[in-house]
């Protein structure tokens, strides 16, 4: 592809050294937003396809480009739509799918206005 | 805009391609599909950026690399992919219709024991809608249920 940068190290004037490997390995590899009230939709993303709605706070994320494993991070957040604050959890890694992305709040289960969720790790 | 030549360039760099040149696509289709008779139904949403890559054509891989690579990862002794590179090296697919777009979704993210018998039983597992046929409210979301008043003979007509 044009525009190809081949280096195995980045060298800042004076704060060292890194491999490339920090880059390749650690960046982001999949993220979305969606909008859970209503009729649901995603409003952006990164390496997704789709997603499913599968009940009230839960949500399952299908990647395009799969993961070489199920061991990956994958990373949550919700906007906090009452004062109660909730919190967020992915329940199961699979190579193509994250599956129960839920996001909480008083206790229960609930639609936000705002579900993200992140995912770093090895692509296949 | 033309689609570089993307056969044998990783797939999530055919991704970050789109991102950055294609206009997401909102659909306004969505798939209500029963996983399960003991849950509620789930509704699949098809991701703009993805629905842009298969309106444009020439980016995403032919949807039985994905059932591939489903296969190696329902074996027993599945720890990592080895053959990742179906993704990548394999021709990628032409520009599809929004509908034959769906129909790759359902293949590639709806479990294939829906979508290979979705019109055997008593009532459809599974139906392809528009956006505004869908509860417009989130009530009693836990209990939604394809209704048992639609016939597969319905659907097929």
């Amino acid at each position: 592809m044009a525009g190809t940068i081949v280096a195995d190290t980045l060298t800042h004037s004076t704060a060292g050294s890194i491999t490339t490997n920090y880059v390749v390995e650690g960046s982001v590899k999949s993220w979305a937003i969606l909008n859970g009230t209503g009729t649901i939709s995603l409003d952006d993303s990164l390496n997704v396809a789709s997603v499913a709605d599968s009940g009230t706070g839960d949500y399952d994320f299908t990647y395009s480009s799969a993961f070489t494993s199920n061991s990956y991070c994958t990373t949550t957040a919700k906007n906090n739509d009452s004062t109660n604050q909730g919190a967020n959890l992915a329940l199961t890694n699979r190579s193509t799918t994250v599956r129960g992305v839920k996001s909480y709040e008083n206790n229960a289960a609930t639609d936000c206005s705002q579900v993200c969720f992140q995912t770093t790790g090895d692509l296949a | 805009m033309q689609t570089p030549d993307f056969k044998g360039t990783h797939l999530f760099d055919r991704l970050c391609w789109a991102k950055e040149n294609l206009e997401a696509h909102q659909s306004d289709y969505r798939v209500v599909y029963e996983d399960s008779i003991d849950e509620c139904a789930k509704i699949l949403v098809p991701d703009p950026n993805w629905m842009a890559c298969a309106l444009q054509g020439g980016i995403l891989p032919p949807v039985w690399v994905y059932h591939e690579l489903a296969k190696d990862e329902a074996q027993p002794d599945f720890k990592k992919h080895t053959r990742g590179y179906l993704l990548h090296e394999t021709e990628p697919v032409e520009a599809m219709t929004e509908e034959q777009a769906i129909e790759y979704l359902i293949m590639k993210d709806v479990p294939q024991h829906v979508w290979k018998s979705w019109n055997e039983g008593n009532k459809p597992k599974m139906v392809i809608c528009r956006k505004e046929q869908l509860p417009s409210t989130r009530e009693w979301r836990n209990a939604w249920k394809i209704t048992e008043e639609l016939s597969v003979t319905d659907i097929a007509a």
